[in-house]
C-alpha cells in the first residue's frame, strides 16, 4: 500500500545501509583506481584518493603550515642610535623568530630588528602556529556569509513586509524585484566587482542582493495569503495599523520567514563560493579552486564535506529556532 | 439625541444601499437595533447578508446611506472597523499563533496599551500583561474553557475555537457583536451548546435591564439556519431581494432590503428547543423572505418596534 508507515527502527536501518553502501562504493572505486598499472590502474592517482590519501589531505589543512617562535623582548633605549628615537618602551610583545632559533640568536636577531634599542633579554618564548588553512578559510568564508545573509535577510524581510502591507510600495517595487530575481548573481559577478571591488563589500552585496528577491517575494506572498478576516478582526480589537503589522502580520509570517531563510542558505553559499573561486585569496572557494588545480582531491573532498556539514548545521539551528519562537507552527497542522 | 435614548442605542442603518457595478445588492435598508437585542439575520443566498455585515463592520462601507454606532460615547459613522463592534467569523476566527488565553487577552492588550508602552516600559507592561491574562483567564472559565487556556487553536476542536472567539469579542465589551455564520461548521450537539451559551448572555442582559442598567450584550447573528435564528434571537430580520419593487416604481430589481422584521419568542438556555414551535415562524419566513414567487410590499411584515 502506498505511504504505509514503517517503524522507526526500520527507517534508521535503511539510513545506515544507505550510508554504508555509499562509503563501500567509494572504497571500491578508489581501490580499482589504485590497482597496479598492468591491471589498468594508476597507483599514483589523486582524483579518487584512498582513505589514507584523504587522511593526508586532512592533516594538510588542519596542521599549521608555518610554525615559529614568538617572544617578548626587554629593551632599553640605545643612546648611540642616530635615527628617529622611539621613547618609553621597555617590553615589546610578539617578536617572531624561525622555529629552532637559539636563545642567543634570538637576542642578536632582535637587536638587528630594533636598532633603536638595546635588547637586554628575551622572555616568554612560545611556539606560534599560523596558516592553518581550515581555520583561516572557515573564518573568512563564514564572516562573508553571515554578513551577506544578515543584510540580505534584513532587506528582504523589510521589502516583503512593506510590499505586503502597502499596495503602492508593492506596485513600485514589483518591476525591479522581478528583474533582480531573474538575474543570476553568479552571472552578474562582473557587475558586483565593478561597483564594489573585490573586498568584503562585494561578497556582501552579491549574497544579499542574490537572496533578497526570494525572501521578499516569499514574505510578500505569505502576507497576501493571510485571510483578511484576521486583519479586520484586529481592528475591532482596538489595533492601529502599525499594531496590525507588528502583532498580527509579523507573527503570522514569522515561521514561513524562517523557512525561507533556511531555503536561502544553499543559494547564498553557492554565490559566495563562486565569487571566492574567482577573486578571493583565502576562503573555501579559493582553497578548493587552488587545490583542485593541483589535483589535491584529498583536500577538495573533505572541504566539500565540511561545506555540506556547515550548511546542515545552519539549517538545523534555524529549525530549532523556529520550533522555539513559533511553537504553534507545525508542518501539516491545520 | 438624549442620554436616555442613547442608553438603549445599539446600531442604526439609514438608507443603506450598495451595489457592485450592475449588480444591485442592498437597497434603501433601514434597521435600528436596540442595546440588548439579539437579532437573527436571515435571507436567501445572494441577498447581501455578508455585504450588510461587512458594511456594519466598516471594512466595506456602503455606497449610499449611513451606519451609525456609538463610538467613544458619541454617535458616529461606522466607516471603518473599530473596537465598538466585535466580530466572530465562521472560519479564521482565532489567531493561530496565540494560545486561547492570549487570543482573549489580545483585545485588552491592543486596546489598552500602546506599542511604545509595551516596547519601552517593560515593568509596566509586565504588570498589565498579568492583569490582562487574569481577566482573560476568568472569562474563559466563565465560558467553560478553564482547561483549554494554554492550547493553540490548532489543538482545539471547532466548538472550543468558536467559544474562544466569542470570548475574544465579548471581553472588549463592544456596543454590538456581529456573528457571521458562527456555528456553521459545527456538529448539531456543539451548536446547541453554543446557542445555550449565547442564551445565557441574553439572561444576563435581562437581569441588568431589570436592575435598570444598560444591557451589556447586543448581537446580530447571521445564519442560514432558521431554527438557530429563532432560538437565539429575540428578533428576526429577513433580508430579501424578493419584494414588490414594481409597486414602488422600479423597473429593475433595486436590490435586497428588510422585508421581515418581527419579535420572536425568547427561550431560556436550559429549555430544550421544541422546534415544532418554530414551524409557524419558519413557514412565514420561507414564504415572505425565501420564496421568489411571493412578492409583498416591503413594509408589510416589518414591525415598527419589534421587541418593545
Amino acid at each position: 500500500m502506498i505511504r504505509r508507515p514503517i517503524s522507526k527502527l526500520k527507517s534508521v536501518a535503511y539510513a545506515v545501509i544507505s550510508v554504508t553502501l555509499l562509503l563501500a562504493a567509494y572504497t571500491y572505486v578508489s581501490y580499482r583506481m589504485h590497482l597496479p598499472v598492468e591491471q589498468g590502474g594508476n597507483p599514483k592517482d589523486k582524483t579518487i584518493p584512498t582513505w589514507s590519501q584523504l587522511a593526508e589531505g586532512v592533516v594538510k589543512f588542519t596542521r599549521p603550515n608555518r610554525v615559529f617562535l614568538s617572544a617578548t623582548i626587554t629593551v632599553v633605549p640605545n643612546p648611540e642610535y642616530k635615527g628617529e628615537k622611539e621613547q618609553g618602551e621597555s617590553r615589546i610583545d610578539g617578536v617572531t623568530f624561525p622555529l629552532g632559533t637559539s636563545m642567543d640568536d634570538m637576542k642578536s636577531g632582535a637587536q638587528e630588528g630594533y636598532p633603536q634599542y638595546i635588547v637586554t633579554g628575551v622572555e616568554d618564548v612560545f611556539e606560534e602556529w599560523a596558516d592553518v588553512w581550515i581555520l583561516e578559510d572557515s573564518y573568512a568564508t563564514s564572516v562573508r556569509l553571515f554578513n551577506g545573509l544578515a543584510l540580505g535577510v534584513l532587506l528582504g524581510f523589510l521589502t516583503g513586509i512593506l510590499m505586503g502591507c502597502v499596495p503602492s510600495i508593492e506596485a513600485f517595487l514589483q518591476p525591479p524585484l522581478s528583474l533582480l530575481a531573474k538575474v543570476p548573481p553568479t552571472a552578474a559577478l562582473a557587475v558586483y566587482m565593478v561597483f564594489f571591488g573585490t573586498g568584503m563589500e562585494m561578497y556582501v552585496a552579491m549574497i544579499s542582493l542574490g537572496i533578497l528577491p526570494p525572501i521578499a517575494v516569499s514574505i510578500y506572498l505569505s502576507i497576501k495569503d493571510i485571510p483578511s478576516e484576521i486583519l479586520d478582526k484586529a481592528y475591532t480589537l482596538g489595533a492601529s495599523s502599525f499594531e496590525v503589522a507588528v502583532e498580527v502580520v509579523f507573527k503570522q509570517v514569522l515561521p514561513k520567514f524562517i523557512d525561507t531563510v533556511r531555503l536561502c542558505i544553499g543559494p547564498a553559499i553557492v554565490f559566495l563560493i563562486a565569487a571566492e573561486m574567482l577573486v578571493a585569496d583565502v576562503g573555501f572557494g579559493y582553497r578548493i579552486r587552488l587545490q583542485f588545480k593541483m589535483t589535491n582531491m584529498n583536500v577538495v573532498y573533505p572541504y566539500l564535506a565540511l561545506l555540506a556539514g556547515f550548511g546542515f548545521l545552519l539549517d538545523y539551528a534555524l529549525r530549532v529556532l523556529q520550533a522555539k519562537v513559533c511553537p504553534w507552527y507545525q508542518k501539516g497542522a491545520k | 439625541m438624549t442620554d436616555a435614548k442613547q442608553n438603549g442605542f445599539g446600531l442604526q442603518c439609514q438608507g443603506v444601499s450598495h451595489w457592485f457595478g450592475e449588480n444591485k445588492v442592498l437597497f434603501d435598508l433601514n434597521l435600528e437595533v436596540q442595546a440588548g437585542q439579539f437579532v437573527g439575520l436571515v435571507g436567501p443566498s445572494g441577498c447581501g447578508k455578508s455585504t450588510l455585515l461587512r458594511a456594519i463592520l466598516g471594512t466595506h462601507p456602503p455606497h449610499r446611506g449611513e451606519i451609525l454606532t456609538l463610538q467613544n460615547g458619541r454617535l458616529a459613522n461606522a466607516d471603518r472597523p473599530g473596537r465598538d463592534r466585535g466580530i466572530v467569523y465562521q472560519k479564521y476566527s482565532l489567531y493561530p499563533f496565540l494560545t486561547a488565553l492570549d487570543n482573549v487577552a489580545l483585545g485588552l492588550k491592543l486596546d489598552q496599551t500602546t506599542t511604545a508602552f509595551r516596547w519601552f516600559n517593560w515593568g509596566g507592561w509586565a504588570k498589565k500583561r498579568r492583569e490582562f491574562r487574569d481577566r482573560a483567564g476568568a472569562f474563559l472559565e466563565k465560558v467553560g474553557l478553564g482547561q483549554a487556556m494554554h492550547l493553540y487553536p490548532s489543538q482545539m476542536s471547532g466548538g472550543m475555537q468558536q467559544r474562544v472567539a466569542i470570548a475574544q469579542a465579548l471581553i472588549m465589551e463592544p456596543e454590538i457583536i456581529l456573528l457571521d455564520e458562527p456555528f456553521g461548521a459545527l456538529d448539531e450537539a456543539t451548536r446547541e451548546e453554543l446557542q445555550e451559551m449565547l442564551l445565557r448572555l441574553y439572561e444576563e442582559n435581562a437581569e441588568v435591564k431589570a436592575a435598570g442598567g444598560k444591557p451589556p450584550y447586543t448581537l446580530i447573528i447571521v445564519t442560514h439556519e432558521l431554527n438557530e435564528a429563532i432560538r437565539v434571537g429575540d428578533r428576526l430580520v429577513g433580508l430579501s431581494q424578493y419584494w414588490d419593487w414594481e409597486a414602488d416604481g422600479h423597473e429593475h430589481s433595486p436590490g435586497a432590503t428588510v422585508v421581515y422584521d418581527k419579535a420572536v419568542p425568547v427561550f431560556r438556555p436550559d429549555e430544550r428547543p421544541e422546534y415544532e414551535l418554530f414551524d409557524d415562524i419558519r413557514r412565514e419566513i420561507r414564504k415572505y423572505v425565501y420564496n421568489p414567487g411571493v412578492l409583498q410590499r416591503r413594509n408589510e411584515h416589518v414591525s415598527v418596534d419589534p421587541t418593545r
